[in-house]
């Protein structure tokens, strides 16, 4: 019966295969979780004052049902809160969600400087939104001091202080509103935060970290 | 974000061809004659959207819950090898003039990186939420394919009878140059809306 | 056939018959993945490693397999391997997967490796096969660095990245070769001039 034969060779070659890719699913499941978890932990390492804990396991989402929440990872050193890194999202760029791992250094409630950031995402326009990641447009947020009065950091055109990037005023827009959403996180949560993180048994409930991490990397 | 803004965001911001590279073998092929571009693109359609429909419900209905999500491009590749034999034997009943144009361009449809492509694309969470934005952007994905197919024939029954074209230039080389061009007009979307 | 020598299996598919600039299959990675260099690298590296790795298996069960059912066959072993790459990508190279994006699964419906298949492995003996695979993958590569070579060092001054002409070229670079018009451009223009070199 040719019909028979057939379903047995497909059979069999389906067999094999499924066989070979669960094995390479095996092999590289670990290596992918860990690429996944890297990603954000060198934007971390980047920004963030000297640490001596793991911000990663003390990330703290604004908000669980939001894939878009600003997500903070405390530094600690020596027990002491010396700052945090904050992971916030703008819908404001010009092709798509622009991504900042933004580097604060001081408590929820003290001085707070804008230490340094890094971008973990974005669409921009190569050339021109891209240059938001470059030192002439992201190093006037280096060691920038938050003012006190909660005003906002604002580009030029809005009557601030940032130069625009020429040519990518809503990239600059987007990236400044980024920083500022993370300012504003860590001095209305990030005290939410730290207790969350000394007492994880009584915290409030908050999403299972891998969808921050995806909404991340995804941007 | 709307639906409206998904259909205006595939068929001209990111268009599948001019900005995402994809179906350009059945672009360049099938675009020379306004008719066959014209059936070209409802049999793309149709297999584009079924296979979205069927795709995002095999990934989240039977994939992601039994965490079998690497056998997704050997499944979404099988499916949609079935659906355009099927495609195939319906057009083949209703409208043999229809088959006999479109050819051997019907089973190409299968090696079209549009129709995987697609498939992929609305297993992304983070841009498609629910199977009615997966509709709609399947069928936005196939609008912007049908534009630019029906465009560019109108363009190339011209270049074609063109003799002023350089003898290497003939053929493909031309009509990539105009690919180029019609993509650099498509740029001038860029921005107008986000997904 | 038999009187052809072996290394012409592998020759054949680099110049002559080059996948990509002759036989002019696959143009989508072609004009996605050539923005840079390494990318283009990268998924060059990915075509190969499939096209050989399906032919050797095509060429391995030819004659087991019945002739009814050997597309629905191929495409299997086809898609395995794609995704064995994609799996490995993502654990050990992942800024390279992330940059080339969908086009690593899309390999499975890139008309070469189906066509060399059905055109060649299925017929003939597997170290033949293996290297008429080796051949059109490595033509197809050397396509791919052909038109990244060109976008990279007029899109961004760079070659692999590193800075050739300076970094006032770097800022004022031909941006537009590497968006998508300048993909359709340089493809278009290599081809006519290999066309002219060919005399067609």
């Amino acid at each position: 019966m040719k019909e028979a034969k057939y379903l047995i060779v497909l059979t069999g070659v389906a067999v094999v295969c499924a066989a070979l890719l669960a094995y390479v699913y095996k092999v590289t499941a670990g290596p992918i979780e860990m690429s996944k978890n890297a990603a954000i932990n060198e934007g971390i390492q980047a920004v963030a004052p000297e640490f001596d804990n793991d911000p990663v396991s003390m990330m703290y989402l604004i908000d669980g049902q939001d894939p878009l929440s600003p997500v903070i990872y405390p530094a600690t050193r020596g027990g002491v809160v010396v700052g945090a890194a904050v992971k916030t999202v703008s819908k404001k760029g010009y092709a798509g969600n622009v991504v900042v791992m933004v580097g604060l250094e001081g408590a929820p409630d003290g001085q707070l400087r804008v230490l340094s950031t890094t971008v973990v995402d974005m669409k921009e326009t190569p050339g021109l939104g891209t240059k938001a990641k470059e030192p002439g447009f992201a190093g006037q947020f280096q060691q920038l001091s938050v003012p006190p009065d909660g005003a906002l950091f604002k580009v030029k055109k809005d009557g601030g202080s940032i130069n625009a990037i020429a040519g990518a005023t809503i990239t600059s827009r987007a990236f400044t509103e980024c920083v500022n959403v993370a300012v504003k996180a860590w001095r209305e949560h990030g005290a939410a935060a730290l207790k969350a993180a000394a007492d994880p048994a009584n915290a409030e409930p908050v999403n299972s970290g891998a969808d921050a991490v995806k909404g991340g990397a995804n941007g | 974000m709307t639906l409206l803004t998904i259909i205006i965001f595939t068929v001209f911001v990111n268009n599948v061809i001019l900005s995402q590279f994809l179906g350009i073998c059945p672009f360049m092929g099938v675009s020379k004659k306004l008719d066959s571009a014209l059936g070209m693109s409802a049999a793309v359609l149709f297999v584009i959207v079924l296979s979205a429909i069927i795709s995002y419900l095999l990934q989240f209905g039977v994939l992601v819950p039994l965490k079998l999500e690497y056998l997704q491009t050997i499944m979404f590749i099988l499916v949609i090898a079935a659906l355009v034999q099927f495609v195939e034997m319906f057009i083949k009943k209703a409208s043999p003039a229809l088959f006999e144009a479109l050819g051997i361009y019907l089973p190409l449809i299968t090696t079209n990186c549009a129709v995987l492509g697609t498939a992929i694309m609305v297993t992304q969470k983070d841009k498609i939420h629910n199977l009615i934005e997966a509709v709609v952007f399947a069928t936005g994905i196939s609008l912007g394919f049908a534009l630019v197919l029906l465009l560019f024939a109108a363009i190339r029954e011209r270049l074609d009878l063109e003799t002023g074209t350089p003898r290497p230039m003939k053929g493909l080389p031309i009509a990539l140059v105009t690919a180029s061009i019609l993509s650099l007009a498509f740029l001038g979307f860029s921005g107008m809306v986000k997904m | 056939m038999a009187s052809t020598p072996l290394i012409k299996e592998f020759t054949k598919g680099l110049v002559s018959q080059n996948t990509l600039l002759v036989l002019l299959l696959g143009m989508c990675p072609a004009l996605a993945t050539t923005t840079s260099l390494t990318n283009a690298v990268g998924m060059g590296a990915a075509v190969i490693f499939v096209a050989t790795m399906s032919n050797i298996a095509v060429s391995a069960i030819r004659k087991i397999v019945p002739d009814e059912v050997r597309i629905p066959i191929f495409v299997l072993l086809i898609a395995s391997f794609v995704t064995v790459v994609d799996l490995s990508m993502k654990a050990w190279m992942p800024g390279l997967s992330k940059s080339l994006g969908l086009f690593i699964p899309l390999i499975v419906v890139n008309c070469i490796i189906l066509a060399r298949a059905e055109a060649f492995a299925y017929k003939n003996g597997v170290i033949r096969s293996a290297l008429d695979g080796l051949g059109s993958g490595t033509g197809y590569a050397l396509g791919l660095i052909l038109v990244s070579f060109f976008r990279e060092l007029l899109g961004n001054g760079t070659l692999f990245n590193v800075s050739v002409f300076g970094e006032a070229f770097k800022n004022n670079a031909v941006l537009v070769m590497i968006l998508p018009p300048g993909a359709f451009l340089t493809l278009g223009l290599i081809i006519a001039t290999i066309n002219k070199i060919r005399r067609v």
